[in-house]
């Protein structure tokens, strides 16, 4: 949980097409490490996010299935694509196209995991949006937390079955730009 | 005649080598995990982890896109040559 609550302001902050935004954790999701693109577009000190929890910087309106699906994902040791809409500590906003990898060592043990995060698209943002807007709506139908979870997971599947893609081709196609 | 240069910190700079001198020989040997830790005390110390951490961040992201890229390309039935 983060500390203090930030408000979002509406204030749209977004970084340069070549610069990525790098951060790791640890098998829990605590990160060990954020680069410095990470930190300026955050609005965060380095002191204050290694050792936070990666919700540090969730924004309230990204839908809990897109993490339920990351986490799922990376709990199978796969990696996962996801475009997350994050909140900086100063209530500004910025979205990101992210790559969200396990990593191991030479034995195979879990190390943690990692994300590399690019600018992406404004089309596939529009796109990304009204993906998310109805996962939310189902999402906030319901009062329990795993009630929510469950409803935003069986809209995204309903709409991959319309649409006749699994989640990973929905993805692409966004960032194709033919997504929508 | 020239002012004196702002005092530097050797402290700091010589643990900022051995650090950065460590990070660089774990990537040669391929462990793309490790990343220089915080420095404090020196403005220039500061500015080499930055970059030594940068370069690191942009091949280590490269290196798993590239890895996704040919799963990919593997799933699709694709022979991949080599
Ligand atoms: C490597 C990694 C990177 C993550 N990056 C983000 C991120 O940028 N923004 C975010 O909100 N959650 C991120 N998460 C997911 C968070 O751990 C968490 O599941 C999410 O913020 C939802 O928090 P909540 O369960 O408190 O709602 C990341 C997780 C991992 C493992």
């Amino acid at each position: 949980m983060r500390a203090t609550e930030v408000r979002p302001t509406g204030v749209e902050r977004t970084f340069g097409e070549n610069e990525l935004i790098v951060s790791k954790t640890d098998p829990r999701g605590v990160i060990t490490y954020a680069n410095d693109v990470f930190l300026r577009v955050s609005a965060l000190p380095e002191a204050q996010t290694v050792g936070s929890p990666h919700n540090l910087i969730r924004h309230p309106d990204m839908p809990r299935a897109v993490f339920k699906l990351l986490w799922d994902t990376l709990e199978q040791r796969r990696e996962i694509f996801a475009y997350v809409l994050n909140l900086a500590a100063d209530g500004a906003h910025y979205w990101v196209f992210a790559h969200v990898t396990p990593s191991f060592d030479r034995a195979g043990r879990l190390l943690g995991y990692h994300s590399n995060r690019r600018r992406p698209a404004q089309s596939s943002v529009t796109a990304i949006r009204e993906v998310y807007r109805r996962l939310l709506e189902e999402e906030r139908r319901q009062s329990r937390t795993p009630d929510a979870v469950a409803a935003g997971i069986a809209a995204l599947q309903r709409m991959l079955d319309e649409r006749g893609v699994t989640y990973d081709e929905l993805v692409w196609q966004i960032t194709d730009g033919s997504g929508r | 005649m020239k002012p004196k240069p702002e005092s530097v910190d050797m402290a700091a700079l010589d643990q900022a080598v051995r650090l950065v001198t460590e990070v660089c020989e774990r990537a040669l040997n391929g462990d793309l995990e490790a990343r220089v830790p915080l420095i404090s005390g020196s403005e220039r110390a500061t500015r080499i982890r930055t970059a030594i951490n940068g370069l690191l961040d942009h091949v280590d992201a490269f290196v798993r896109e590239a890895g996704a890229a040919s799963a990919a390309a593997s799933r699709d039935g694709s022979t991949g040559g080599s």
